[in-house]
């Protein structure tokens, strides 16, 4: 960690408390996907955690997408004053 | 020596901004290696980050040394791993190719460069071809911006540009996008499914700022665990809401009056804080 300290020991204040937050903020988001979850360490670069966010944000719409499908599917098949028929509305905000 | 840290650092700071080699006569003088040792190579950033109009200059020095861990300067960005030490003294190869690495034949001995090139190595330090290590930093540094504005571009109502913001927003829309995915997949299994069981762990806070919210408006007391979606934005997330399109249903909206209190029965657990509102609520059956 002493390089990184002293390769800090240039820039101003309110940049190394940037960048600080940054990386942190990285490796929240890094604990957030599965998929990087697994390998902890510090070994994964920035970038790529943002790539991975990326692709994964863009699985979850996806997914999201089918599954409101598959409910207004099951939704059309129950019994319109059910209970379920009512979360299931609520979900797909209907 | 260096850490991943550092590597991650190294990536951040390659934002929007421009490079001047500050020491254009390097490569002139710098001919022999103890010229380099000295004189190194400046590498200065403009502007390096939205908001900071400051200077921030950051250090590139070629580690150049006789002697295995002998670091002649502190910003040590670059550093090569040893595996490939030529036995000969190569001199004569570096008009202008320094930095190459992974060139066995031009590759000095000494010389020990380390490029960490985020987006192929998984981790593990590579080193990268490059004739100026300029050019790859400038390549990194948009590689870095395109990916913000990919992110940007993805997560709804994300209007800040500074990387802070962006990376915050995502955050928060990742968890909410989980979220929304839990329960509905939940729901697509199982319609008959006790969403009693699902445990929303701090999400808890929302739903329940969420349904407390609705709870005044409710006259079937039932229904007001679940929004409007109109009444997406609320307090826990400021500058968060998810788009209001048919395409990207909602997570929450108000449910029609028929039979809401089995709702009800199913989704208080859900909230422990909201617990106590709720046997009021209750106690109005």
């Amino acid at each position: 960690m002493s390089s990184r300290r002293s390769s800090r020991s240039r820039q101003s204040g309110s940049s190394r408390i940037s960048d600080d937050q940054i990386s942190d903020l990285v490796s929240k988001l890094q604990h957030l996907i599965p998929e990087l979850r697994r390998r902890r360490s510090d070994k994964v670069s920035a970038s790529k955690v943002l790539q991975e966010t990326c692709n994964y944000i863009r699985n979850l719409h996806r997914e999201v997408d089918d599954l409101s499908d598959r409910l207004s599917e099951l939704l059309a098949s129950t019994d319109d004053n059910s209970a379920e028929a009512a979360i299931i509305r609520s979900l797909l905000n209907y | 020596m260096f850490n991943n840290q550092d590597f991650m650092e190294l990536g951040w700071r390659n934002d929007v901004g421009s490079f001047a080699v500050k020491d254009h006569d390097v490569g002139e003088m710098a001919r022999s290696e103890e010229d380099r040792l000295i004189h190194g190579l400046k590498w200065s950033y403009d502007n390096y980050f939205d908001h900071d109009q400051k200077d921030n200059h950051l250090q590139i020095v070629p580690e150049i040394q006789k002697v295995e861990e002998e670091v002649p300067k502190t910003d040590l960005l670059v550093v090569v791993p040893d595996e490939h030490s030529e036995t000969g003294d190569h001199h004569d190869h570096i008009s202008d190719n320094r930095y190459y690495l992974r060139n066995k034949h031009e590759k000095p001995k000494r010389r020990r460069i380390q490029v960490f090139s985020d987006e192929e190595s998984d981790g593990f330090t590579r080193e990268v071809p490059s004739v100026t290590r300029k050019g790859s930093k400038r390549r990194r540094s948009e590689e870095m911006c395109n990916k913000m504005r990919t992110l940007q571009q993805l997560v709804p109502d994300c209007h800040k540009t500074d990387k802070v913001s962006v990376l915050d927003d995502a955050i928060e829309y990742m968890k909410s996008l989980q979220l929304q995915f839990k329960v509905m997949s939940m729901m697509g299994m199982n319609p008959y499914f006790p969403p009693a069981i699902l445990d929303f762990g701090m999400n808890n806070h929302q739903l329940t700022a969420m349904a407390v919210a609705r709870q005044n408006v409710a006259n079937q007391m039932m229904s007001s665990q679940l929004i409007p979606a109109s009444n997406w934005p609320l307090p826990p997330f400021t500058n968060f809401s998810f788009p209001h399109s048919p395409n990207q249903p909602l997570f929450l909206t108000t449910t029609p009056p028929a039979s809401s209190h089995q709702c009800l029965h199913g989704l208080v657990p859900c909230f422990p804080s909201f617990l106590d509102f709720s046997s009021h609520a209750m106690r109005r059956l």
